[in-house]
């Protein structure tokens, strides 16, 4: 057999192990049920996770030649990625409906709404800026008391994820997840406010 | 009161694109997920942090495989890889090589002297060595012959180009066939067999 370029050794090797394909697969899964680019049901998204591993399997090695990275599974992501905006893409013209803004919030704060948090949490932004800091308030009273303790302690006292995760004895990876979450949804209430004062404005 | 801020440079923007991905992936934004999967080609912890992520989701979603849906997934993996790599990843039966055709072609480069010792040999090699040729596949064979020569089931793996795993299911399949279960049966057997 002739000398095989390393990185399709590294591809093999990827593929031989079972976990490696299991847990691609899971990711695979639950990148299906955030394209909808399937019915929304358990059936439907396995078929296509499975269609798409396959698909992933047959590209990578086509590719294998193009990598230059470090990141091999981050590589793989890169090409499911890569396939299911194709298929995203196809659907779209089929159906002549726009997936990728779909649920996209559309708001001030939506792309950086953890620096916007960030500056206003600053030591001074919010006392010199009152309607602002009312702003602020009044959202932050929207959220959930679990909401209201993660963001304090991640942006007002400034804990890192891993105190953060000891504190509420969670996993750090969950603290991410719900900081994140919990960030959505002030920008929700965030831009709930601004509409209100908009339409007091008009008013 | 606590810095955040006194993370490196480098991890306050791996936080970012994580941040960005975790937010863009709950909401389907397929655009932005994409720009920080392309980062994280280049950057091993990003990588990391990302799996650890969807380690996360999938137990949170429950995302489990049923016993006939993991099977035919590593299968059909299996079969899409290329076929050059299948044949070192799983045991293809090779067609059973008889001894006599073995050393009619070692024969054509030796002289003469060694050709008459070549024919004592084989008119002495035992019957169950053609069965054994018929039993082991050429890669069950590689692996038995590396088991009898003391390596690790890690070392094989990395010899071999598989994965530990793989190597462990070609020496319970070879354990079954040859009728043993021990490394030491195994080598003897090897040995008996004239496999090292």
């Amino acid at each position: 057999m002739d000398e095989q370029p390393a990185v399709i050794l590294e591809l093999h090797r990827y593929f031989a192990d079972e976990q490696n394909v299991v847990c691609l697969y899971g990711i695979l899964r639950s990148y299906i049920k955030r394209a909808r680019i399937v019915p929304a049901n358990d059936e439907a998204e396995r078929d296509a996770a499975y269609e798409l591993l396959q698909d992933l399997v047959i590209k990578a090695y086509e590719l294998a030649e193009k990598y230059h990275g470090v990141g091999l599974q981050a590589w793989l992501l890169c090409i499911a990625w890569n396939l299911i905006m194709q298929k995203r893409e196809k659907l779209a013209t089929r159906n002549k409906h726009e997936f990728s803004t779909h649920m996209k919030p559309d708001s001030s704060l939506s792309e950086n709404v953890e620096e916007v948090v960030d500056d206003l949490i600053m030591p001074g932004n919010l006392e010199q800026n009152v309607s602002m800091s009312v702003q602020f308030g009044a959202a932050f009273a929207c959220l959930s008391p679990d909401d209201q303790r993660i963001l304090s302690l991640r942006k007002y006292y400034g804990y890192n994820y891993k105190e953060v995760a000891c504190i509420l004895e969670i996993t750090e990876v969950a603290v991410r997840v719900r900081t994140m979450r919990a960030l959505n949804r002030f920008r929700d209430a965030w831009n709930a406010q601004e509409g209100g004062k908009k339409g007091e404005s008009n008013a | 009161m606590h810095n955040q801020w006194d993370l490196s440079q480098e991890q306050q923007v791996r936080e970012k694109a994580l941040y960005q991905y975790l937010s863009a992936f709950e909401y389907g934004d397929f655009e932005l997920m994409g720009t920080v999967l392309q980062k994280a080609v280049q950057d091993p912890l990003l990588e990391a942090m990302i799996l650890e992520v969807h380690g996360y989701y999938q137990a949170e979603e429950q995302i489990t495989l049923r016993g006939d849906e993991r099977e035919k997934i590593l299968q059909m993996v299996l079969e899409h890889l290329p076929s050059d790599i299948r044949e070192e990843q799983d045991e293809i039966a090779i067609p059973p090589l008889a001894v006599a055709d073995v050393i009619a072609n070692i024969e054509q480069e030796l002289t003469q002297s060694v050709k008459q010792e070549i024919q004592m040999i084989g008119e002495q090699i035992p019957s169950p060595l053609v069965e054994y040729s018929a039993q082991l596949t050429a890669r069950e064979q590689e692996v038995l012959r590396l088991v009898a020569r003391g390596l690790t089931i890690e070392q094989m793996a990395e010899r071999l180009v598989i994965s530990p795993r793989t190597v462990d299911t070609h020496l319970k399949l070879i354990y079954r066939k040859i009728g043993v279960s021990s490394r030491s049966a195994a080598t003897r057997y090897a040995m008996q067999h004239h496999l090292v």
